[in-house]
């Protein structure tokens, strides 16, 4: 290893844990000692990587508060460093980390709020697609439905959770001022992250329409979807819900399998 | 290596760092900016809002690329996949050049995503030349590259930073961008003189200067770009200009970022030292 290589080492490691090793390789200041000098560059990057989680967890910090949420963004980053120069990609195992975080255990939903959250940042820096234009639509064979593949638009997510994520949202966010708490037990339900243009948004949807939604991610033909869900929902009407789909603009586009 | 091909008419006076904030009001004022300069890292995704911002401001002014990820002084292989994206975003948005820091910020894998000072020595010089040079032949053209601001120095380096970044320059024939806070931030945290390293820069090579605020921690000096230009920042800037010649100059303000108009006074303050120098010519 090049003395370089031993000198990085050496500071990462202290950047990243409570070392004082690299202080030897630190000209002593005359008001700062090496291990203070090595404190800043500790506190810089650990303080820079908790204000991103900060950034991209914004409703989940707004929920937990400033002081609780860094704390526990520090017990991360601690044993997640950073491994993208760009901030853009920390995080993806926040949401994780959260379910197996002790303090937490009295906060089921917060897990759910974090990895809703987490795909809005997704979401949000996402290369996006149109829905699929009237015109072409009329044109789409629909009676040759087992020769067609149904393409949702770009970006899209689905989260379903046992608790009521959007109004949790709102509330961590505090942007609509009549949400002043929220009733667990009111339940949860089906949320769907896309994007209208550049404006990033979340919807719940109801249970027919998130399996529609599920089955229309895998890569089968529509009419076997088509199929596969009637027998789920017999009693109800599909075409009620691909209306729905189109009205939303979450279809792209059908097109022919094996093309 | 050829110079990057620049119209004097599109980079001239004093710019201002982009920023997400200020999007909208530069769109609807247009303001009396010669060019924006705009952080590759935070356009490195695959579309929305601040790619399509991005199009739309390059589509009224010149920009300028600036980077912090390429971690030219590390000893990690240079990321491909960064430099592939880098070359993509250049060919959408014709920047007039792009710049990155004379630092390393990634190690084994491990990212700081923060600027960390390099040892200043002989070894150090031909390491980071080589990867410039890569970097360089990649892109086809020459960077810019940048002095950070440091709050220690290493036991094994053998010369100043000052020396090193010639030495660097020289090497790898890239061009400099001189960051006039990152001189006075490093000169008082470690007691050198900032006018010495003014004065030791290879100045044909300087191609722009940067201008931001500090944050005095009373002990040191923290480098947030988070406030105005400090009195005795601007003092060196002044140097600067007698020592240079009138370099383009780009204002940064990252954190506690304030309303625009605030950038636009600081502009205009910068501007009043080409004329005050102007004027003595
Ligand atoms: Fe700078």
């Amino acid at each position: 290893m090049s003395e370089l290589s031993k000198l990085y080492a050496t500071m990462m490691e202290a950047i990243y844990g409570e070392t004082s090793l690299a202080a030897s390789y630190i000209v002593p200041g005359k008001v700062l000692s090496a291990a203070a000098q090595l404190g800043i560059y500790q506190g810089s990057v650990k303080g820079g990587l908790v204000q991103a989680l900060g950034d991209l967890f914004p409703a989940s910090k707004g929920l937990l508060g400033e002081q609780f949420f860094d704390a526990m963004a520090s017990r991360y980053v601690a044993i997640n460093p950073s491994q993208s120069a760009s901030l853009d990609h920390y995080g993806e195992t926040f949401p994780l980390f959260m379910q197996r975080f002790e303090p937490l255990a009295e906060l089921p939903y917060m897990p759910d709020l974090a990895s809703l959250e987490w795909t809005w940042h997704l979401a949000f820096h996402a290369a996006s697609t149109n829905a699929i234009s009237p015109d072409v639509l009329t044109g789409v064979p629909l009676d040759q439905a087992d020769q067609l593949q149904c393409i949702l638009v770009e970006p899209i997510y689905l989260h379903r959770s046992d608790y009521p994520l959007l109004e949790l949202r709102a509330l961590g966010l505090m942007t609509e001022s009549e949400v002043d708490a929220v009733d667990i037990a009111s339940g949860g339900g089906c949320y769907v992250v896309f994007r209208d243009g550049l404006n990033t948004q979340m919807s719940q949807v109801s249970p027919p329409l998130y399996a529609l939604l599920e089955e229309l991610k895998k890569p089968l033909s529509f009419g076997t979807i088509c199929a596969q869900w009637l027998s789920k929902h017999p009693d109800l009407e599909l075409n009620v819900y691909t209306a729905e789909l189109i009205k939303r603009s979450w279809i792209a586009d059908f097109r022919a399998i094996n093309n | 290596m050829s110079a990057f091909k620049i119209n004097p008419k599109d980079y001239h006076g004093v710019g201002i760092g982009l920023r997400s904030a200020h999007y909208q009001t530069i769109l609807a004022d247009r303001p009396d900016v010669p060019w924006f300069e705009a952080l590759t890292d935070n356009y490195m995704n695959d579309g929305g809002y601040p790619l399509h911002y991005l199009e739309k401001i390059r589509a009224h002014y010149p920009i300028t690329f600036h980077g912090v990820g390429l971690s030219l002084g590390g000893v990690d292989p240079i990321d491909l996949t960064y430099l592939k994206r880098l070359k993509a975003l250049r060919s959408q948005f014709q920047p007039i050049h792009f710049s990155d820091h004379l630092c390393w910020t990634s190690h084994d894998g491990r990212h700081s995503n923060d600027l960390l000072p390099m040892p200043y020595t002989q070894d150090a010089v031909r390491h980071v030349s080589e990867r410039i040079d890569q970097v360089q032949n990649s892109l086809g053209e020459q960077i810019l590259v940048e002095n950070v601001s440091s709050y220690l120095s290493y036991t094994m380096s053998d010369r100043t930073e000052a020396e090193f970044f010639a030495e660097v320059a020289q090497q790898a024939d890239c061009l400099i961008l001189c960051d006039i806070n990152n001189i006075y931030v490093s000169a008082k945290n470690h007691g050198f003189d900032a006018l010495d390293y003014l004065k030791a820069m290879p100045k044909a090579r300087i191609r722009e200067l940067h201008l931001a605020g500090y944050e005095d921690q009373g002990d040191y000096l923290l480098d947030t770009h988070g406030e105005a230009v400090h009195e005795p920042v601007w003092g060196l800037y002044e140097r600067a200009l007698e020592e240079y010649g009138e370099i383009p100059t780009l204002l940064e303000w990252d954190t506690n970022i304030p309303d625009f108009s605030v950038l636009m006074q600081e502009q205009s303050r910068a501007l009043n030292y080409w004329t005050k120098k102007q004027a003595r010519v």
